[in-house]
């Protein structure tokens, strides 16, 4: 981690920031406006408070990350929307219980005083009841804030842009400075927003007018910070047409995305990178027009959205997917990049050459004594299914980790086997050995650009995106890998290296 | 004056007059109109209320809270401030010194005094006042007794009072309802119900501070606290 590494995350912080905040505060306010006058209704008739409050605890045990997961199906769509209201969900339980808390605690001596002057319901409430609960209220919101802003962390995987973008993507890419920025960035504005709302209630509760100044102030710069994402979009929107570009997570995705963005944003374009989503929910935002373009892979197009099982050659692959596509989704297959990244299971050399391991099938009779190691997705795919079926492969123990995770643990013998990617660049720096697929139970995995039904209608879109096409080899791939994923540089620097092959090609 | 033990009906009584409780049966009348008929909070506005627990509103400064009942009907602000110092003379503390204090600063014997000048606001004629001198000292509290006797002459109040102290009905009732276990079981002048008790229970009722300062008289003359 050096000054220069975090200098140029801090780029990146406005955008990052600003989305986070938007996120967080609208969050807020609509928890607040939602829960406030239903903890209200709530101490008013009485039969609803146990339902109420018992639904409210038992969203609450959801966990954040799978709470966002579950509105994208059920918007059906990823992005702003589907974070959003999982964080309003999210923020339901303090802010209800708090207000329900708040008012039954009000002395009853106070209430009967108010009724006994001659009070309405409602003059109680706004005059009386409202006021002296302010303080346990507020806490609520504020318990509410600080879990808002640190579970929209977690909103990056469903396409949402926010703070945790430097987390994921740095945990990815093995960026300790986007790690520590994100982390940072996002203690700092639980902080703030926390403080702010103390501030809020002490100017309210005493009615001091200094404060207020100050508060009004905090609040709006807030606000302000919020929206200078949306307003700088909309500043540069008439000249510049944006591309949203789709990216799983790990590297060789971040880099191509980041190649694709360099391109487009020099040719005019405005490009905005959604990272980190999973395979099946990037696909359906591509079929949506919600992404406009992202690299995947024939062979898990074949297996995981045609529920293909047999292996025709992969010309014949590559032309019947292409065809698919735009049939069944409007998808544009743009065409091959030029290299492959296969599912390959590697295995530590020293373990190779104790058991003489070549080949997958060698390893059918040792796996009941291995453990083996994968990413989020490969154990739930039908290709683990045909893998395991052809080679017969029992192992002791199947472990899901995160892709950067999945080496380390092999290197320190965690795991006997994992799933690597055949373009990785720790393949080699890690000593490990690929085992070969003898049989043929796996696919090819050919990097293929894809384009949503919209975007495929822009030509000069196309003509920019069609320079890459068979221009990436899988060395070129490999080293670009290689760069962020062992040299520990930056996403953007492999990048340039990409783009400079790509240029120095058509030369 | 409604007296009786505690749980023999006298706070729900006084509470159905500003109809905070609704009787199930019987109706009541104020000058001649049935209150079922007039709306419970026009009604509460016009009838002053004071009960035991004060129930000052305590985010709100003093003359807020005297002022309450003007403010809800609507009073131009410069007619509830000088009326804000007017009962806080009335009741006896300087308006200069009070007007902007909270309530939890005030002694339970001031803060009964601003709970008075609240339920006096609006010039209401009428008063509810539920053991009001109940949770305060012997000597604050004979001296509000004694206060608010005054007050009540010079504005010519109605008061209907909640009280189990025999001593503060006799020195204040004009009339007195004894009530038990939920029924009335007799009302009349002080005078008239002591010397001649339509029930054994009134007699033994309202003979009580005799009975109390005969045995004080006793301690006094130190013939021992045994026989107490």
């Amino acid at each position: 981690m050096t000054y220069s590494s975090i200098a140029e995350q801090l780029q990146l912080l406005p955008y990052y920031l600003g989305s986070h905040l938007l996120l967080t505060l609208l969050a807020l306010i609509a928890g607040i406006l939602i829960c406030v006058p239903c903890g209200v209704l709530v101490t008013r008739i009485k039969s609803l408070q146990w339902p109420t409050l018992t639904m409210a605890g038992i969203l609450q045990t959801i966990p954040g990350i799978a709470l966002l997961a579950i509105m994208v199906p059920l918007l059906g769509r990823i992005g702003f929307l589907p974070a959003l209201i999982a964080l309003i969900v999210y923020s339901v339980l303090p802010i209800l219980r708090n207000t329900v808390t708040g008012i039954l605690g009000v002395e009853k001596s106070v209430i009967e005083a108010a009724r006994g002057i001659g009070m309405t319901d409602m003059q109680s409430l706004f005059k009386v009841e409202l006021p002296l609960s302010l303080p346990v209220i507020v806490a609520g919101i504020r318990t509410a804030a600080v879990w808002v802003v640190g579970t929209a962390t977690l909103a990056t995987p469903v396409g949402a842009t926010s703070l945790g973008n430097y987390v994921f993507s740095g945990l990815q890419t093995q960026n300790i400075s986007a790690i520590f920025v994100g982390c940072v960035a996002a203690a700092a504005l639980a902080i703030i927003i926390d403080q702010t709302i103390r501030l809020t209630e002490k100017t309210v509760s005493r009615r001091n007018f200094k404060l207020a100044a100050l508060t009004t102030v905090l609040i709006l710069v807030l606000f302000a910070a919020g929206l200078s994402p949306l307003a700088s979009r909309s500043n540069f929107g008439e000249a510049n047409e944006t591309v949203v570009i789709g990216a799983k997570p790990f590297t060789e995705q971040y880099v191509l995305a980041k190649l694709v963005a360099n391109n487009l944003s020099e040719n005019g374009f405005r490009p905005d990178i959604r990272s980190g989503l999973g395979s099946i929910i990037l696909f359906e935002a591509v079929a949506n027009n919600e992404v406009d373009c992202y690299v995947d892979y024939t062979g898990t197009i074949w297996t995981n959205v045609m529920k293909r099982t047999d292996l025709p050659p992969r010309d014949r692959i590559l032309m019947e997917m292409t065809t698919w596509l735009k049939k069944e989704y409007g998808i544009r297959c743009l065409g091959a990049l030029g290299f492959e990244n296969t599912y390959a299971l590697a295995v530590r050399k020293e373990t190779a050459h104790r058991y003489d391991l070549q080949t997958i099938d060698n390893l059918s009779r040792l796996s009941a004594e291995f453990s083996m190691g994968s990413d989020y997705e490969f154990f739930t795919r039908p290709e683990w299914k045909e893998l395991k079926d052809e080679y017969n492969l029992n192992f002791k123990e199947l472990i899901t980790l995160d892709p950067t995770l999945m080496y380390s643990a092999i290197a320190q013998k965690q795991v006997e086997v994992i799933s690597a990617y055949s373009t990785d660049g720790r393949i080699v720096d890690f000593d490990l050995v690929v085992l070969n697929d003898t049989k043929q139970a796996l696919p090819p995995y050919d990097a293929v650009l894809l384009l949503s039904d919209r975007a495929s209608e822009n030509s000069s879109l196309i003509r920019i995106l069609e320079e890459l096409i068979g221009e990436i080899g899988d060395d070129a791939m490999r080293n670009a890998n290689k760069i962020v994923d062992v040299d520990g540089q930056s996403v953007d620097s492999a990048a340039i290296y990409l783009k400079s092959l790509v240029d120095s090609s058509r030369d | 004056m409604l007296l009786g033990e505690s749980g023999c009906g006298k706070t729900t009584t006084l509470k159905t007059i500003n109809r905070l409780i609704e009787p199930t049966s019987g109706r009541i009348f104020i000058s001649g109109d049935d209150i079922a008929r007039t709306d419970p909070v026009i009604l509460r506005r016009s009838i002053g209320y004071v009960f035991q627990e004060i129930g000052l509103f305590p985010h709100i400064d003093i003359a807020g809270n005297i002022g309450m009942v003007p403010k809800l009907l609507g009073w131009p602000d410069d007619r509830i401030r000088s009326r804000t110092a007017e009962l806080l003379n009335l009741v006896g503390l300087e308006p200069d010194k009070y007007q902007n204090r909270m309530p939890d600063g005030l002694s339970g014997g001031q803060q009964q005094r601003i709970g008075v000048a609240r339920a006096l606001a609006a010039g209401s004629k009428i008063m509810l006042m539920d053991e009001p001198f109940g949770a305060l000292d012997p000597i604050t509290r004979t001296n509000l007794i004694e206060e608010f006797a005054k007050i009540q002459k010079e504005l010519e109040l109605t008061v209907v009072m909640v009280t189990h102290d025999v001593l503060e009905a006799l020195i204040l009732a004009d009339r007195i309802a004894i009530m038990r276990r939920g029924e009335l079981l007799a009302m009349g002048k002080p005078v008239e119900l002591i010397s001649r008790p339509p029930h054994p229970y009134v007699s033994e009722l309202l003979n009580t501070p005799r009975r109390q300062t005969e045995k004080v008289n006793r301690i006094v003359k130190g013939e021992g606290k045994d026989d107490l």
